[in-house]
């Protein structure tokens, strides 16, 4: 009987495995380009076509918002590579440190618009998920593509 | 007839041939009887043969299908989650600018 078990056992396991491997490749890697973030966004928040529409107009209307502040920082940035003395340094990190402080605001009231399109429970998760995201500490900071962390 | 085979013999027999009979044998030419269905064991099918795995054939297929299933269902819940991690970061960093082009400000002290 125990040999039965064992024997039932390891086919049930050797199974599941087969089953996981089969189904992870067959699954499709998740698209993150614009349109596949705007259906990732519908699809895990439930969305409504009238929210997908409110939260599209917010994304539109904070667009440019955000264009400036790259902009902000890429001259920043120009400055600090550019600068030679200290005291130019020191004064292009000080407007870096600004600008992180203003570009983490202005995201996390766009996150908190965005939210409130969304249903109570939905809005909460979504923000529970983006906000720590956003939130540029000191022990994380920075673009992933200088950086290297996620 | 009572029987006359002891269990351990009627292990014996049902091992020899599974699909076979092991019904008691009378005592009298019990060793031959023996002997003629150890030698009857060649001649058995291959379906004979496997009578072992004919008898758990639909619970094993029922147990390699749940085996299955629960194997596709966590590949499925670990993609979802994966997506899930994905989607968030990739949509982080099209609306923070920090994320997009802010310098690791640490490494420029």
């Amino acid at each position: 009987m125990s040999r039965r078990l064992v024997l039932f056992l390891g086919l049930i396991l050797l199974a599941g495995l087969v089953g996981y491997s089969l189904t992870h490749r067959l699954l499709p890697a998740p698209a993150t380009d614009a349109e596949g973030r705007h259906r990732w966004l519908c699809d895990e928040f439930n969305l409504s076509p009238a929210q997908s529409a409110r939260i599209d107009a917010l994304q539109a209307s904070y667009a440019p918002v955000c264009a400036g502040h790259c902009d902000a920082i890429s001259r920043a940035h120009a400055a600090f590579d550019a600068a030679t003395e200290a005291t130019a340094r020191t004064a292009a990190l000080a407007e870096l440190e600004r600008l992180k402080i203003l570009c983490t605001e202005a995201t996390r009231a766009h996150l908190h618009a965005v939210a409130a399109c969304m249903r109570p429970e939905q809005g909460a998760r979504f923000l529970a998920l983006m906000e720590p995201r956003v939130m540029h500490s000191e022990s994380h900071t920075g673009a992933p593509a200088l950086d290297g962390r996620p | 007839m009572p029987p006359t085979t002891d269990p351990a013999l009627s292990a014996l027999l049902r091992r020899a041939d599974p699909a076979g009979s092991i019904e008691p044998l009378p005592p009298e030419g019990f060793a031959a009887a023996v002997h003629r269905r150890l030698r009857a064991r060649a001649s058995v099918s291959w379906w004979a043969r496997l009578g072992l795995a004919r008898e758990i054939l639909p619970f094993a297929s029922a147990l390699t299908l749940v085996g299955a299933l629960a194997g596709s269902g966590l590949a499925y819940a670990a993609q979802r989650s994966h997506t899930t991690t994905v989607h968030a970061a990739a949509y982080a960093r099209s609306i923070d600018p920090w994320l997009m082009h802010g310098p690791a400000l640490a490494s420029l002290h």
